[in-house]
């Protein structure tokens, strides 16, 4: 006598047959497609925006383009960036702008990491509604200066900074001239003003992301709190540190414009001159787009420098 | 499910396909057919048609489009001022008479910046057929008049540079003493250079008084450089040969004054422009200094009548002045040429000259009695009005940078003002030409 034939049945899951690798290979490459058909039009335009103005900047950086003089575009070799080397004007520009950059980048993560350290612990230690309700303001109050307009936040610091009737004149009981004499020093200032919220709530998700019982550990073998910072909290949160601070200089370099055209217009003399307001006065007032595109590509060949720290130190950090 | 899914994919495949589409459409610009400018003479029945007018900025420019209005009401021509930061005017008015842009049908232009690049380079339409009798009338007409004869540039007023004093210190008898032991003569507005470094030398009494206000910003100072070269009667360029002349001893003095002013200029000189001295002017803090006639309004109404006008020193002197031009593809030609008629007429004359104190264009506006009546001192201007100039090169933007760079290397101390001069003529712009 057999044993009786168990039914047929056809089950999914753990032991059911798998589809033939013909199947799946058609699956998977139709999944492919669909996901470039779909992103299609987005990386067309995204490319379009950013791709064909870099094209165009390297091809005006080789060519000469002075309306002012001639409506045509002549090929100009390699002259506009040979230039650069001889150029005194973009030579200290670059100096300048480096002096800025590390400066103002320095003092918004050495002042936004240590506002965030504070910050964090005030808002671990409040309890209740109240408490978080309260932790809540203060952390507000921090970005009003990221928040605020850059050329409207110019021209506020260049009102206060007036000899005669500044409010910082009048606290420290001085009348200096402080965009005439120490122009570079307030323009560096006012960027740090705006910038620092900005590395302070990077900084502050760095911190409050560290594990607590490192800090109950610590406790127990009877660390003080400069033990802990130190020991503990630095060590942790340098990483996104040096990331934030790599990243602040590449928009520092690139993007210290509006500030320095609103206070000092890069005077006196050439002491705030830094490469955007190089760049920009050479297209826009001289009038010699290829001057203006190599100088251009500069900044962005420099840039790309910082960017690169940043990746390196991304990929050390993993 | 199947069916499901490819008919869901094919809507979203649809949808962002049409968003990016969409994107491109916009962001493409406009492909109507521009219009061939017109060749014709100005319209024997009346232009007709509105216009759009390219502007800087600026109490002269307020003045035009609020007069505007009239214009609109007696011709039927609507008018739209466009109002432009300097460095937007800049940009614009190149692409309207170099790139042919076609968007406005008036450009005014800079008399005393753009006028040797409005000759050589514009392509400008002749206003002559517009204005008909009216161009013999004109002022200084021939500055602004092509090789070929062709009249390519209409002043909207004149304006030039004045020297303003402090009548109170002036007129004051113990200051007058003062000044005649001192310098051996008397203290009256100067008609030189040199004198008016010894006035302000005078009265340089920090901090409650200076004897003099000098704008550090580049253009600022650029412009006050311009006066100390042009009143030594020397230029940056010459007309003829098209080489620039920027190591010249003219250009070495005008420097040299410059340094000697700003020792005696309020602290903080180097971050303003010469509107910041008519704040200082009008707070009584500085002596005497030089700025552009509007100031003679502007800052003499907030100085209960104690700000003297006087002459500017030297030779000759910047002229200032708004030109109206109308570009060769312009929309509306004959409206934009009624639109510069008008402008110099005395409709908009007398009103421009009683509100901003400039002078009027016309040799008749010059000698009339209404226009005498709205500027009490225009029989002093008229003798300015007769020895003005204007840069002999076509790129002014970038010289003035230039030279800027110079004065700023003089005034720290980093050159002497021969040395900056020949590192201007010889480093800075080595090869370049005053006519390119």
């Amino acid at each position: 006598m057999s044993s009786p034939r168990r039914p047929e049945t056809r089950r999914r899951g753990r032991g059911a047959p798998s589809p033939g690798p013909a199947v799946v290979h058609r699956s998977s490459r139709r999944r492919r497609l669909a996901g470039i058909a779909f992103t299609l039009p987005s990386m067309l335009f995204v490319g379009a925006v950013m791709a064909y103005p870099l094209v165009y900047l390297g091809y005006m950086a080789l060519h000469t383009y002075r309306p002012l003089t001639s409506s045509e575009i002549t090929p100009a070799g390699l002259s506009n960036v040979t230039a650069l080397f001889t150029d005194s004007t973009v030579r200290s520009s670059l100096r300048v702008t480096l002096q800025f950059t590390l400066a103002s980048v320095a003092i918004e993560v050495v002042v936004g990491t240590a506002c965030a350290i504070l910050l964090a612990n005030v808002m671990l230690r409040l309890r209740g509604r109240l408490g978080r309700l309260f932790s809540r303001a203060l952390a507000s109050a921090f970005i009003v200066p990221f928040a605020v307009p850059a050329v409207a936040g110019a021209y506020a610091w260049r009102m206060m900074l007036d000899a005669q009737l500044g409010p910082v004149n009048q606290l420290l009981g001085t009348s200096i001239p402080w965009l005439v004499e120490h122009p570079l020093l307030s323009i560096i200032v006012i960027d740090a003003w705006k910038m620092t919220p900005f590395v302070l709530f990077v900084m502050l998700a760095a911190v409050m992301s560290i594990e607590p019982s490192q800090y109950e550990a610590a406790a127990l073998d009877g660390a003080g709190p400069v033990r802990t910072l130190f020991s503990i909290t630095l060590p942790s949160i340098l990483p996104i540190m040096l990331v934030t601070g790599a990243f602040r200089a590449v928009d520092a370099f690139t993007k210290v414009f509006d500030t320095v055209f609103a206070t000092t217009g890069g005077g006196p003399g050439d002491d705030t001159r830094v490469l955007p307001l190089v760049i920009w006065r050479t297209a826009f007032t001289h009038l010699d787009f290829g001057s203006a595109s190599a100088q251009a590509l500069l900044a962005l060949v420099i840039s790309l420098g910082f960017g690169v720290a940043l990746m390196v130190l991304q990929r050390r950090n993993r | 499910m199947k069916m499901r899914l490819s008919m869901r994919r094919a809507l979203a495949v649809a949808a962002c396909t049409a968003l990016a589409a969409g994107t491109v459409a916009a962001c493409s610009g406009s492909d109507e057919p521009q219009e061939e400018p017109s060749e014709s003479t100005p319209a024997e029945s009346g232009p007709t048609g509105d216009i759009r007018v390219l502007a800087v900025e600026g109490p002269e420019t307020d003045s035009l489009a609020t007069h505007a209005a009239e214009f609109t009401e007696a011709t039927g021509i609507g008018v739209t001022v466009d109002k432009v930061a300097r460095d937007v005017w800049g940009q614009r008015k190149v692409a309207e008479l170099a790139q042919d842009a076609g968007t406005y049908d008036v450009v005014f232009v800079g008399g005393g910046d753009d006028a040797v690049w409005l000759l050589r380079h514009a392509h400008a339409r002749d206003l002559a057929p517009y204005l008909g009798d009216v161009v013999g009338d004109i002022v200084n007409a021939d500055l602004f008049t092509r090789d070929d004869g062709a009249l390519v540039g209409v002043p909207q007023y004149y304006n030039f540079p004045v020297v303003l004093y402090r009548t109170d210190l002036f007129e004051d008898p113990a200051e007058q003493a003062a000044f005649q032991e001192k310098y051996h003569r008397e203290l009256a507005p100067p008609t030189t250079f040199d004198e008016l470094v010894e006035v302000a030398e005078f009265f340089d009494r920090g901090p409650d008084l200076y004897g003099t206000c000098l704008g550090g910003v580049d253009w600022s100072v650029f412009l006050d450089d311009t006066y100390f070269v042009y009143g030594q009667d020397s230029n940056f360029g010459d007309a003829e040969t098209g080489a620039l002349t920027l190591d010249t001893p003219e250009h070495v003095a005008a420097m040299e004054y410059i340094d000697a002013l700003t020792s005696l200029s309020a602290p903080g000189w180097e971050a303003r422009s010469f509107f910041d001295c008519d704040n200082l002017m009008a707070s009584g803090q500085v002596a005497i200094y030089q700025n552009w006639l509007y100031a003679w309004r502007a800052v003499g109404d907030q100085m209960d009548g104690t700000l003297g006008i006087a002459p500017p020193p030297g030779e000759k002197t910047h002229l200032g002045a708004m030109l109206a031009t109308i570009p060769e593809s312009a929309p509306n030609p004959d409206a934009a040429g009624a639109f510069v008629a008008w402008m110099v007429s005395d409709e908009f004359q007398l009103p421009q000259t009683a509100e901003t104190g400039n002078l009027p264009v016309l040799r008749s506006q010059q000698d009339g009695a209404e226009f005498a009546e709205a500027l009490p001192e225009l029989d002093m201007l008229k003798t300015v009005a007769s020895r003005l100039t204007y840069l002999q090169t076509t790129w002014s933007g970038e010289l003035s940078s230039g030279v800027a760079e110079a004065i700023a290397k003089v005034l720290s101390d980093e050159m002497t003002a021969q040395e900056a001069a020949r590192w201007l003529q010889e480093e800075k712009f080595a090869g370049r030409e005053a006519i390119e």
